[in-house]
């Protein structure tokens, strides 16, 4: 049995029949089941658990709970964990941060014999010139910073969110909150309960029996209601507008943490009270701990704190202390009362406390000197939530001042109280919020809700309480940051008369537990030293998060969807090489894009182009529609047809292009470019929700409904034809037809004979369930003929040599409609459509770039998208917008953006590479490279 | 043209559905799905609309002239049981809870950042949502939804 540990008590949370073996910095340990870190370094005689930040001051445990400043210690390859909150597990590898060689001898320490130099504002001073020198500075100061190692092959792992919406969140599982989460459940709230700790109760855990029975009365209760949602070992990190509240839950079974993002209601703040440290010289030695501390040890994990103790109290806590430690076998040497002007002088030793001087010069020897000498409330929710709580000199602490109507507050946070009073003001506050809740619910449900007064709540009594900061001796304020009380006082004689100011001078509550523990005494310390009451003296501000939350935890799940068309499982069986394409993973190809070229040219090919936008349109009103957003002429399109269009936005910069096709009296099917599906739904929805609801147009996005496949290439009428019930002749189904029919045995299906490619093709649209088999027979048909799948590579490839642009890689966001090889397409004789004013003033200025085909001198080179084109003083002309090797032609080919001057045929223009150099190139007549006349399409 | 049986593949067709006590997630992308234009539909097929004169129904084609056929348009998954909303919570901001979304209900939504029409259609008093998203995000929601799951046994 390890030596401190007690008999056991009665509300111990340690299970020992369970131990648990973990090293501390190298050393192995045993520690019990429900051990913190802390507690199972503590029963084995750990007095020493960090260094502190600035001095490398040995340091034990303060708080014995979560916002301990000196129990941050590095477990495996995570940093910064709080060894007195987080649970024991076996095999932990435990470790002292920010020490070299060791714990026990810190070099650094020597920073303790220039403590005089070290004043605040040290660096800053220091470190200022030469400016020469920062960066030789940072790397030196780096090696002295604080905090754990972060490791690079850190065990990967998995965060997540969830969404609430509970009618009632209570922050704080004590008394106060337990009761409140419980009145608010009768009255029909479903309410959320975040517990900080790893259990429910608060301050009641660590009572005595009555308390105990009280709490388990009250635990009993919540699990007994299905109403409450209980969260322990989490934390509300912040409350935002409309009670935007986040909860951190730690240690989840199958996740590292998880934020909850919750929407509440009403929200009841019962975050209770952290003991405060005193100040005084000594104050950071290990063995100098608050009352809440030694109660928890012994209570909650049935450690000895001590052999002998000496205890400075002004409260009740401090009275328990006493009680406790006299129960488990612990000689109190001395009890100090502020109650009757007793006071600390300092605490003495080296390694930890030897001997305690007293006010009036009595020396005592312990090891352990506790002190109760007040308490902070955690008023950061309310902070959050607009309220500036403020100083009651009576009760030594800030309480609340006025809080918006979703928010409440209940316990120790407001006053003081026995067990029942607390529970009593919990259920009313509790029975409150239910009701507010309800109000809430009402507005959001859209309910029209009476003007009503939030009923007035009563206030808990407050006990009066000694003001007690610092002693008449220097001791440490910010345990985190190593500032003293001395540091505030230069900081104040140098001109730093406001808090906001010496804080951030001194850094004091800028440290890991901001101020939790440390920010009332500094904010006296600091009004002491500019001679003004606590009342008078600006605080610092609370701003979330309220506890540390790892990024992982901010990021989440990533959710980032993609789209696969039907044919995904063939496409992977098949070796297809991945593209990425907004949100669709598309083959890009199956080996070699050349070779998949020269198979259409030469025979058929298929490719899989099902994520083409595909948009249903009904209605008599259709052709008005199409009339309005597509730049050219709709109005006569037969049954059978398909036409290409060009959309232009209202600054007439092209925004999308596909065909059209009327398959029947009042039914067309629309195509756009494959990221443009949505974008253009949404375009035309928009028309017709504002400038013209009066139009008959249903509109129904189908994009997925059909697999797409593009049967290109001389052979492709034949491939065709072998699986199809329409008539495939070409004097029957023409270029820019549309025919629907029954394809390799599915109904339903669509096709129409155009030319992306510049090939002979037929794009057949299958209902999307059938697709991979369409897509399978097509391959089984058409071995005779060779045909082969091809990817996006090769398309574009063709689609470059038939000189077809793409929206968004040959056009960009200030790319208008005129110069773009459509000129032919605009009609600006039609009485108006989208983008028509902005393009009227475009053809009048005439100077706008040209999309020209390019092609180099040396046939080889192949200029990296992007190039720019220069003139004689190297001034932008333009740029190469697609450019690759084309197989057909055997040499390379361009789509290039040039300044109208640049833009006549057999233009010499300069093109500037990337890397260096400059190619010449010259301007083609045509847009397309390989067969302008077009006659391959229409075979 | 008779010589060719067509095989449909549903979205998720090769992971069987999966069936836990508590909750239960269902491929049912190859329900007949129906758009009609209408302000009001009356059917007794399951039906919801969650834009103005528009109407989603599954089952048999509904009798109205002008209807588009969203079959394939549509991957439909559904969720049953008792911790289905809580399953839910993680990948969906809607408020759940019977006062707000009670059955039947259905709402255009995000799941997971697919944009889906998302309808509660409880089974025999127990829970059950369905989701209807866009085909070609099927296999991405399915796998996101069971990866949301691990936590109660899905």
């Amino acid at each position: 049995m390890t030596r401190y540990r007690l008999d056991p008590q009665p509300g111990e949370v340690i299970d020992r029949s369970q131990t648990l073996d973990f090293t501390w910095n190298g050393r192995r340990y045993q520690g019990l089941a429900g051990d913190t870190i802390a507690s199972a370094l503590a029963a084995n005689g750990v007095r020493v658990l960090s260094r502190s930040f600035k001095y490398h001051r040995r340091r034990g445990l303060l708080t014995a709970g979560y916002h301990d400043p000196n129990a941050m210690v590095q477990v495996g390859s995570d940093p910064n964990v709080r060894a007195a909150h987080r649970r024991l597990q076996g095999g932990m590898e435990v470790r002292a941060q920010n020490v070299w060689p060791s714990l026990s001898f810190d070099i650094k320490a020597a920073n303790q014999l220039v403590t005089r130099f070290l004043a605040p504002g040290f660096y800053y001073k220091t470190f200022m010139s030469p400016r020469s020198l920062w960066p030789w500075y940072q790397r030196v100061l780096a090696r002295f910073a604080a905090g754990g190692v972060v490791s690079a092959d850190h065990e990967a792992a998995l965060y997540d969110h969830r969404y609430a919406h509970p009618d009632v969140l209570v922050a704080g599982g004590g008394p106060s909150g337990m009761a409140a989460a419980l009145a608010a459940a009768k009255e029909g709230a479903s309410v959320i309960l975040v517990e900080e700790e790893h259990d429910l109760g608060g301050h009641l855990r660590w009572g005595n029996e009555a308390d105990l029975a009280v709490l388990a009365d009250l635990k009993k209760a919540i699990d007994l209601h299905p109403g409450v949602e209980v969260m322990t070992n989490a934390v509300v990190a912040g409350r935002y507008d409309h009670n935007w509240v986040s909860v951190v839950q730690r240690d989840m079974p199958h996740v590292e943490e998880r934020l909850v993002q919750a929407r509440a209601k009403t929200l009841v703040v019962a975050a209770g009270t952290l003991e405060r440290p005193y100040v005084f010289a000594g104050n950071d030695l290990p063995g100098v701990m608050l009352s809440s501390a030694v109660r928890r040890l012994i209570n909650l994990y049935a450690v000895k704190p001590g052999n002998r103790a000496v205890v400075f109290t002004a409260n009740p806590s401090g009275d328990a202390a006493i009680a406790d430690l006299r129960r488990v076998g612990v000689e109190v040497a001395a009890v100090l009362d502020a109650r009757q002007g007793d006071d600390v002088h300092a605490a003495r030793g080296s390694t930890g406390v030897k001997a305690v001087v007293d006010s009036k010069g009595n020396r005592h020897e312990a090891d352990l000197l506790v002190t109760a000498t007040g308490w902070t409330t955690s008023t950061s929710l309310l902070n959050m939530a607009g309220d500036r709580p403020v100083y009651d000199s009576n009760a030594a602490r800030f309480l609340p001042a006025s809080l918006p109507p979703n928010v409440l507050s209940t316990g120790g946070m407001g006053g003081d109280g026995t067990t029942d009073q607390l529970i009593e003001h919990g259920s009313l506050v509790g029975h409150e919020a239910a009701l507010r809740a309800t109000r809430v619910k009402g507005l959001w449900q859209g309910a029209p809700q009476p003007e009503v007064e939030p009923n007035h709540l009563p206030a808990l009594g407050i006990d009066s309480h000694p003001e007690l900061f610092r002693a008449a001796t220097h001791g440490f304020v910010d345990f985190s940051e190593d500032v003293t009380s001395k540091d505030l006082f230069s900081a104040a004689a140098e001109g730093y008369d406001s808090m906001e100011l010496a804080k951030r001078y001194t850094t004091v509550t800028m440290g890991p537990v901001q101020g939790k523990v440390e920010a009332v005494n500094a904010v006296a310390v600091h009004g002491e030293a500019i001679r003004a009451s606590l009342l008078e003296t600006s605080t610092t501000t609370w701003r979330p998060p309220y506890a540390p939350i790892r990024l992982g935890t901010l990021a989440g799940r990533m959710y980032e969807p993609v789209r696969y068309s039907p044919m995904q499982s063939w496409h992977e069986a098949h070796g297809a090489t991945p593209l990425v394409a907004g949100q669709w993973i598309r083959p890009d190809h199956y080996g070699d894009p050349e070779t998949e070229v020269r198979a259409v040219r030469s025979g058929v090919g298929i490719i899989d182009v099902s994520p083409l936008g595909k948009i249903d349109l009904r209605g008599p009103d259709v052709p008005r529609l199409l009339e309005f957003v597509y730049v050219n002429k709709w109005s006569k399109l037969d049954i059978g047809k398909v036409r290409y269009g060009v959309m232009c936005a209202e600054d007439g910069v092209i925004m999308d292009d596909g065909v059209t096709g009327r398959l029947g009296p009042d039914r067309y099917m629309m195509s756009t470019t494959s990221g443009g599906a949505g974008g253009v739904w949404t375009w035309l929805d928009d028309w017709l929700q504002t400038r013209f609801p009066h139009w008959d147009v249903k509109i129904t996005p189908v994009t997925d409904g059909y697999a797409s496949i593009n049967v290109a290439g001389p052979q492709s009428r034949e491939l065709v034809r072998r699986l199809t019930n329409i008539d495939v002749h070409p004097t029957r189904f023409g270029y820019m037809e549309v025919r629907t029919g029954t394809v390799a045995g599915v109904a339903d299906c669509f096709l129409w004979r155009i030319g992306f490619t510049g090939e002979l093709s037929y794009e057949i649209h299958v209902p999307a369930h059938h697709g991979l088999w369409v897509w399978e027979q097509l391959l089984e048909y058409g071995k005779d003929l060779g045909v082969m799948a091809f990817g996006v590579e090769a398309q574009r490839i063709m689609r470059l040599e038939k000189g077809h642009f793409i929206v968004g890689q040959d056009t960009d966001g200030l790319t208008q409609g005129f110069g773009m090889g459509i000129d032919w397409a605009i009609k600006m004789d039609k009485p108006d459509f989208a983008g028509k004013p902005e393009l009227a003033w475009q053809a009048e200025s005439g100077d706008y770039p040209r999309l020209v085909a390019i092609q180099t001198e040396d046939p080889s080179s192949v200029p990296p998208e992007a190039s720019q084109i220069i003139d004689g003083a190297g001034k932008s002309k333009g740029r190469v917008t697609s450019s690759r090797f084309s197989p057909t032609l055997e040499r390379s080919i361009c789509l290039a953006q040039v300044d109208s001057d640049l833009a006549e045929t057999g233009q010499r223009l300069h093109v500037r590479l990337p890397g260096g150099g400059t190619i010449v190139a010259k301007v083609m007549a045509d847009l397309a490279h390989f067969d302008p006349e077009g006659t391959r399409l229409r075979v | 043209m008779s010589e060719w049986h067509p095989i449909a593949a549903g979205i998720a067709s090769d992971t069987p559905t999966s069936l836990t006590g508590a909750l239960a997630l269902s491929d049912e992308s190859l329900t007949p799905k129906w758009r009609v234009f209408a302000d009001d539909v009356d059917t007794d097929q399951a039906s919801w609309s969650v834009s103005p004169g528009e109407w989603t129904v599954l089952g048999l084609r509904p009798a109205d002239e002008e209807v588009v056929d969203l079959t394939h348009v549509r991957a439909m998954f559904r969720l049953t049981g008792p911790d289905a909303s809580r399953l839910l919570s993680k990948i969906c901001a809607l408020d759940l809870g019977d006062d707000m979304f009670p059955n039947p209900s259905a709402a255009r939504t995000l799941v997971a950042g697919v944009a889906t029409e998302f309808v509660r259609d409880d089974r025999e008093g127990v829970p059950s949502y369905l989701i209807v998203p866009s085909r070609s995000f099927g296999q991405y929601l399915h796998t996101v939804i069971l990866d949301a799951g691990v936590e109660f046994g899905l």
